[in-house]
């Protein structure tokens, strides 16, 4: 063969190069063991992922193995992002649809929050709309909600409940003298902080306020919950889990921290009638008051054992909580710090300051990993996801940041008055200001829509999950609750 | 200190000489020179200090290893970052360009390198692998996915159509 070719002239050569190559074509797929070729399918996007079911039997069999796929690729694509909120959706499907194997399962997952996404980004559709009527004249001070309820704070004394599907009203919690200025829920026990100075636990389902915690002189402030979280292995190679217990963590103008075990009822549970009260000397739900600020604490964040509280004097703190020890004081705004946010991920945090900047924090050694200037003026809210960091500011701009380097990708602009509240994911960015609801690409920084047109005064809160948007706004001298829904028409 | 001579043997018995550095790219060799050569030579006047480790890889032939070798130097001086956590970032990064045009080979080479990448353990040259048969696959449509890699479409029109009706979700924008 060899002398023949030797013999034979260059462009039959180069022609028979091109059969050789055709030749040697062949279906690498199948071929290679099925690893290395669900590995090759991990790489795809979804549409060619399922493309790959389209070629042959062999190639439909593999493309059905594994459900890691499509979960992948529902949290590279953004449209999850926790592996809760995985589990929750796919233990809901999987009750809706029990003849679906785990692979189709994921695939009909995927295949919902990519319609729905596309909706949030086409500035046509209609999402529904239930307006909630008035409570009254409040401020909506803080707002949680799920697939059940909706969750709301006012500056006047109430906590207030809705069904989120009908926009029914089902509960009003009353016991706070002050306006409540904190609030977050864990299943079915809710906590608050109010300008009373009390921390109030409470029983949604029933709609009773189980304990009352007496501690801190002055107006809570901010409120975190702790959720029992994988920190370690021990020697036997058990997971090591912090807290043990849910905690509650409150920060108030006294400038102290308080960490509570959270105090935890069942549904059906036969309660009192009257809350339990405690002072702080007989309180066994009290595991350790966090001293060292200097001024009113406004803004905490925290996961497992880490803790960022953000102050007034100017410091962010980072606390462990296994042993209540300020590990880092983090040292460098100027003016008071009005958010913070913990990065787990990184084992970094994000303060924004009325100094106008954000910073970002490197816990591993408690410096800063970069200024974020641009702001002309107070910087109330930043958030963060996967890949974004989002501030928002008096100055009425909201600003896309590399949650990495720190480097400013988009300004935002568009808002008349300071921004009010802000909520983001990889996808999108839904910021409000007076009289505005607006909707922003995180990718390409580009206005995609106003949400709401007839607010004639405040937003005071926005919250949004991948279907929902909640906002709490004034208009007609009321306060109202809006529910604006991308995904009810195949809910 | 001279450092001890490394000699990769392949299946079909060619030997490939080569410097430590670039042999421990694989984690397979990596790990074997490890229980061959422990505590590193410390001026221990060892007999056998002249002889050169032999290293047989009963499954890569020499037109194979001779490419993988030369991944294997180009990146000897490249510590590649721990790939445990396969993130997501990692996974949607492109291909680095030199390895893109490395393994600008035909199928059957592409085939025997990925295959020999994976037996040797040398994850970012698999990871390159896959990602350039990826490459092959995305974008196209299913007739010319199957003319790329030569395979005959065993579907009834039955079967066929049915499966098509099911990723129909993926066309309407």
């Amino acid at each position: 063969l060899w002398s023949l070719l030797q013999k034979t002239d260059r462009s039959t050569l180069s022609s028979l190069q091109e059969t050789i190559r055709n030749s040697l074509r062949k279906d690498l797929v199948s071929l290679l063991p099925s690893e290395i070729s669900m590995k090759i399918f991990g790489y795809l996007d979804y549409e060619s992922l399922l493309r790959t079911s389209e070629i042959c039997r062999s190639w439909l069999k593999l493309s059905m193995e594994s459900y890691d796929f499509w979960k992948d690729l529902l949290f590279k694509d953004g449209f999850i992002a926790t592996a809760e909120e995985f589990e929750s959706e796919y233990d809901r499907v999987k009750l809706l649809n029990p003849h679906m194997n785990s692979c189709q399962i994921t695939k009909w997952i995927y295949r919902r929050r990519l319609a729905i996404s596309k909706r949030w980004k086409n500035p046509d559709f209609q999402p529904r709309r239930i307006t909630l009527p008035g409570q009254g004249p409040d401020v909506i001070t803080c707002l949680q909600f799920d697939d059940d309820k909706i969750v709301a704070g006012d500056a006047d004394h109430s906590i207030t409940i809705y069904d989120i599907n009908t926009g029914k009203l089902r509960s009003v919690l009353s016991g706070h003298t002050g306006g409540v200025w904190a609030m977050k829920y864990l299943g079915n026990i809710l906590a608050s902080g109010a300008t009373d100075r009390t921390v109030r636990i409470w029983n949604m389902k029933q709609g009773k306020c189980t304990h009352i915690f007496r501690g801190h002189t002055s107006t809570v402030r901010c409120l975190e919950i702790l959720e029992p979280k994988q920190i370690g292995v021990d020697d036997e190679g058990n997971a090591i889990m912090f807290p043990k217990v849910p905690l509650v963590v409150t920060g108030s103008r006294d400038s102290t921290l308080y960490v509570w075990r959270l105090p935890i009822t069942g549904e059906d549970e036969e309660l009192p009638d009257e809350p339990i009260e405690l002072d702080e000397t007989s309180n066994k739900y009290l595991v350790k008051v966090l001293r060292g600020h200097t001024g009113s604490i406004r803004a905490v964040s925290g996961s497992a054992n880490v803790l960022v509280s953000g102050s007034y004097d100017a410091n962010a703190r980072v606390w462990d909580l296994r042993t209540g020890e300020c590990k880092w004081l983090l040292s460098g705004h100027t003016e008071r710090i009005y958010s913070c946010v913990l990065d787990v991920k990184k084992n970094r945090c994000i303060s924004g300051s009325a100094d106008n900047t954000v910073r970002i924090w490197d816990l591993n050694t408690g410096e800063t990993v970069a200024i974020l200037e641009g702001h002309q003026n107070l910087v109330g809210l930043v958030t963060l996801s996967e890949n974004a960091l989002v501030s928002a500011a008096a100055d009425s701009t909201v600003r896309i940041w590399d949650p990495n380097t720190g480097d400013m990708k988009h300004v935002l602009r568009g808002h008349t008055s300071a921004i009010t509240c802000i909520q983001h994911n990889d996808n999108i960015i839904i910021s409000g200001s007076n009289g505005m609801l607006k909707m922003w690409d995180t990718q390409t920084g580009k206005f995609i829509r106003d949400l709401l047109d007839d607010v004639d005064g405040n937003v005071w809160q926005v919250k949004s999950d991948y279907r929902r948007c909640i906002a709490a706004v004034q208009k007609d001298g009321g306060t109202y609750i809006e529910i604006l829904d991308f995904g009810h028409s195949d809910a | 200190m001279t450092e001890r001579k490394i000699i990769i043997i392949t299946s079909d018995g060619d030997k490939f000489p080569v410097e430590r550095k670039v042999a421990e790219k694989s984690i397979l060799i990596k790990n074997m020179l490890k229980n061959l050569l422990p505590a590193e030579e410390e001026e221990e006047d060892d007999e056998d200090e002249d002889e050169p480790i032999e290293i047989p890889t009963q499954n890569v032939r020499s037109a194979v290893m001779k490419n993988i070798l030369e991944w294997c130097d180009h990146y000897k001086d490249y510590n590649f970052p721990d790939d445990e956590q396969d993130d997501d970032s990692k996974k949607s990064a492109p291909i680095d360009a030199w390895d893109k045009n490395f393994l600008n080979v035909d199928q059957e080479m592409l085939y025997e390198i990925i295959l020999a990448a994976n037996y040797l353990n040398i994850k970012p040259l698999l990871n390159a692998g896959c990602k350039v048969v990826a490459e092959m696959i995305r974008g196209k449509s299913p007739e010319e996915i199957r003319k790329t890699f030569n395979i005959v479409n065993d579907f009834t029109p039955e079967e066929e159509a049915a499966i098509r009706r099911e990723n129909e979700w993926a066309e309407d924008r």
